[in-house]
């Protein structure tokens, strides 16, 4: 840990959206406390980065829905964010004097939190995202940062040409220099250098820009949108080229990928080694008792978390605490979340099922037709079927593919005994 | 209100446990995969509303307290919630190591006030229990009593010479007769070791009864003159309570555990561990690769499972290579199988190492029973924290192999077919049953 050097550095995390592509699972929740992996929530691996990486202070920026999150940062003891001289502080919006709103967009966030980034001594401020899964050393990102004297560097990464739509690309000189930028090119993109979202400010440089930005009434307040095209054109910005795994978990599809990479170290997401730190104490309901698998259950190529019993046939799934699958039942493809009950003799196929909810006995799902959600195709059109918190599916339901079960669904709707592929409900 | 503070005995030294014991207490011992004993106590006291406890310490402490931490596990922290540590200590009037229990309780005693009135328990924290001792609190007060001792009908499979004795009046439950373990078993009725006390009687129960002349043994100089003289009650426990009397008993429990339920034997289960130590709570979820077969098992936290795991407790950490085999087995923190080990019958402290194709516990010992284990473990194989069992080495049932001792298919001692592989002075070896 370059723990020295890193005391001009402070980390401003954004994780105050909704995510909407995130859909039902971030509809109670901010996204970056969406569970990932069994034991773990979004968060957990920006904040253990910045552990890690020895960033002494960290701010952390929350808005939509911040009550789940709030509660598994806690104090943050358990990135060792705690005793003199380090510190994680959670940053809702605020009224003042002058300013009272809710933060507009992401830059405004670090807009209106200026006096916190202002209280220590620092050079740099990195802005990252609380809603990425990945290992990176940021002490490695600021060293480079400062050798080039650079006032932003944006950490990149080559995507495959078709995904360029979906991300901020980069073109640059042969000394790294950012000299061109497309903020999501629908065709045509300059370049397949796409921006992770992960930045690095020489503080006087962000303290202007921003100032500058916010007297700007057509500005929608956004890094993406309006401070670093902006920035791009008039300062010295660099990118840093990242090759490691890195995911933005903040769809459907993505973060049921992330979650199936996990149980593969061999995809570059090796949380073995990675160290992520958790809050385990959060939430009052959690078991901490070891997982056990009874006999006659089975488990293979899968994450189970502690408090899970496993009577049924578990595979190619990951299980977050306290998931009972009964006799008889299969689970494989799928994403469980927290206290989920899989009946006897259910079958879940490639599913994602948030907490709480209670799949009957015998009920299939991800089982029919590929036919895309027919409400949001370009959500859910891969197979995929998502089943809402706390949501009770009856004794014998059948549920089709690309399905959307939301909390609210009536239990009318589940009369016919049969949902078909691609139909939303609730 | 009257208040009531707990006194938590774990400081005893413990026979029979071979060389898990070596290096720590029996309190500190690993239960259940990620558990250790003296959680049982703790959570107990910590959900009965118990706000005063103090833990008493003396042999080999050093995993307890790294375990105990500060007591914030248990939700031991803040101004009116106490979990204060009594080791042994030198003063004017002490100056030796604690004579035993009740001599521990004596030094100790300030602590909870026994002037203020108030009711005092003292617990083991070397049982598997869960207990509601604010229940026992209650009664004791409707009672009226000096002394309450909780009582436990005792299963056979479950019978030992270590507990006291109790006969008492079923209607009205004062207790007729108490002996601290009888020479011959008078009544399937046995105290738990747990017992609630008035506070000014246990002071003046601890008292010098003739000068020079001080209490040691809690039940047999405290509790049996007590409940002689003074108003003493059974209460009736029929909770869920497991006595580990030695190795055998504690390897026997743990199978009862991954055997007999369908469901986690609530509320034992229930039991809260610290889950800073040996960083638990940094553990990735349970890890199983694409051709491994569990069943019948726990498998805690950080396990990498890729082999075959059956009728096991596995503690967090433990990696089980592709193609090993683990039967019927408890293995602590962070050791690892290798491709093609084969583990029968073993009891293997934390980080212990068992390279490929070697063969434990499937063999009957050549050598008859082994000495420095207690009888009821001579049909086990004891590993040691840290020892490296090396490829292709087959130890016997009733095998025992020191920490940190590196056991190689060369090894003399396996070629004259010891029992107990690489001990160290000849005392530290006798000293372990």
């Amino acid at each position: 840990m370059a723990q020295a050097a890193q005391h001009h550095t402070v980390a401003m995390i954004l994780a105050g959206g909704q995510g909407s592509r995130l859909s039902i699972l971030s509809e109670v929740r901010a996204k970056p406390a969406v569970p990932f992996a069994g034991r773990y929530r979004i968060i957990d691996f920006t904040l253990s980065n910045a552990m890690h990486s020895g960033l002494p202070y960290v701010g952390i920026l929350t808005q939509y829905r911040p009550y789940s999150l709030m509660d598994h940062l806690s104090n943050t003891q358990s990135w060792e964010y705690c005793g003199r001289g380090r510190m994680a502080a959670v940053l809702p919006p605020y009224r003042g004097l002058t300013d009272s709103s809710w933060y507009e967009g992401t830059s405004d966030a670090v807009y209106q939190n200026l006096a916190f980034v202002n209280r220590f001594d620092c050079d740099t401020v990195l802005v990252l995202s609380g809603d990425h899964i990945y290992r990176m050393a940021y002490d490695q990102l600021g060293a480079f940062h400062r050798e080039t004297q650079a006032d932003l560097t944006i950490a990149c990464q080559p995507v495959p040409w078709p995904e360029t739509s979906r991300f901020g690309v980069m073109k640059t000189d042969r000394s790294s220099r950012i000299v061109d930028f497309q903020e999501k090119p629908p065709k045509n993109p300059i370049s397949n250098l796409a921006s992770l979202g992960i930045y690095a400010f020489k503080r006087s440089t962000l303290e202007t820009r921003l100032r500058e930005d916010a007297a700007r009434p057509d500005s929608t307040h956004d890094f993406g949108n309006d401070i670093i095209p902006r920035m791009i054109h008039e300062d010295r910005v660099y990118c840093w080229e990242f090759r490691d795994y890195w995911r933005d978990v903040g769809a459907l599809e993505t973060y049921w990928e992330a979650n199936m990479e996990a149980l593969d170290p061999s995809s570059g997401l090796d949380l073995a080694s990675w160290d992520v730190r958790t809050n385990t104490q959060a939430g009052l309901a959690v078991s901490h008792r070891p997982p056990r698998i009874a006999e006659g259950g089975s488990v293979r190529n899968s994450l189970v978390s502690n408090g899970c019993l496993i009577r049924g046939a578990v595979d190619s799934s990951v299980l977050s605490p306290g998931v009972v699958v009964g006799e008889g039942a299969r689970v494989s493809e799928s994403v469980i979340l927290n206290g989920c009950v899989i009946a006897e003799g259910a079958v879940v196929e490639k599913a994602i099922i948030d907490k709480r909810a209670i799949i009957g006995r015998d009920v299939r799902i991800g089982q029919g037709e590929l036919k895309p959600n027919v409400a949001q195709p370009h959500l859910l059109n891969c197979g995929l079927t998502v089943i809402g918190k706390e949501v009770r599916l009856p004794k014998g339901l059948r549920v089709g593919r690309n399905c959307l079960i939301r909390s609210e669904a009536p239990e009318a709707a589940f009369a016919s005994g049969e949902i078909h592929s691609g139909e939303t409900i609730g | 209100m009257q208040k009531v503070a707990a006194m938590v005995l774990a400081g005893g030294r413990n026979e029979g446990f071979g060389v898990l014991t070596l290096n720590r207490a029996k309190a500190a011992l690993p239960y259940a995969g990620q558990y250790r004993l003296i959680d049982f106590a703790l959570s107990s006291l910590s959900d009965s509303g118990i706000d005063w406890v103090g833990l008493i310490i003396q042999y080999l402490p050093g995993s307890l307290l790294d375990h105990v931490g500060t007591g914030q596990a248990w939700d031991y922290y803040g101004d009116q919630r106490r979990l204060k540590i009594m080791p042994p200590f030198v003063g004017v009037r002490d100056t030796e190591w604690y004579g035993g229990s009740a001599d521990a309780l004596r030094r100790n005693l300030s602590f909870v006030r026994p002037h203020e009135g108030t009711d005092v328990i003292i617990c083991s924290g070397e049982h598997v229990y869960a207990m509601d001792f604010s229940d026992v609190v209650g009664f004791h007060r409707a009672c009226g009593a000096d002394l309450t001792i909780v009582a436990k009908r005792i299963a056979p499979e479950q019978e030992s010479d270590r507990l006291g004795r109790l006969e008492f009046d079923e209607e009205t439950r004062r207790v007729r007769r108490f002996v601290e373990k009888p020479p011959r078993r008078f009544t399937n009725w046995a105290s738990i070791g747990v017992y609630v006390f008035r506070g000014q009687v246990l002071e003046r129960a601890l008292e010098e009864s003739e000068p020079g002349k001080i209490p040691t043994n809690l039940p047999k100089d405290v509790v049996e003159p007590v409940s002689r003289e003074g108003r003493s009650f059974a209460y009736v426990f029929d909770g869920p309570w497991e006595y580990l009397e030695d190795l055998g008993q504690y390897y026997r429990s743990h199978r009862r555990l991954l055997a007999g339920d369908k469901d986690y034997p609530s509320p034992v289960w229930e039991a809260r561990t610290n889950l800073l130590d040996r960083g638990l709570c940094a553990r990735v979820a349970a890890r199983f690769g694409p051709d491994s077969e569990v069943s019948g098992a726990i498998v805690s936290p950080g396990c990498q499972i890729f082999g075959r795991v059956v009728d096991s407790a596995l503690s967090p950490g433990v990696y089980v290579a592709p193609g090993a085999e683990v039967r019927q087995s408890i293995l602590l923190h962070d050791c690892r199988v290798e491709a093609g080990a084969l583990i029968h019958r073993a009891v293997s402290d934390k980080d212990a190492v068992f390279e490929p194709g070697c063969r434990i516990g499937l063999s009957e010992s050549a050598a008859g029973p082994n000495p420095l284990l207690p009888p009821s473990a001579q049909d086990l194989a004891v590993i040691g924290k840290g020892a490296r069992i090396g490829p292709g080495v087959q130890l016997p049932l009733g095998a025992q192999v020191y920490p940190k001792a590196v056991i190689e298919l060369t090894s003399q001692a396996l070629a004259e077919g010891q029992l107990n592989l690489e001990a160290g002075a000849a005392g530290e070896k006798a000293g372990i049953l």
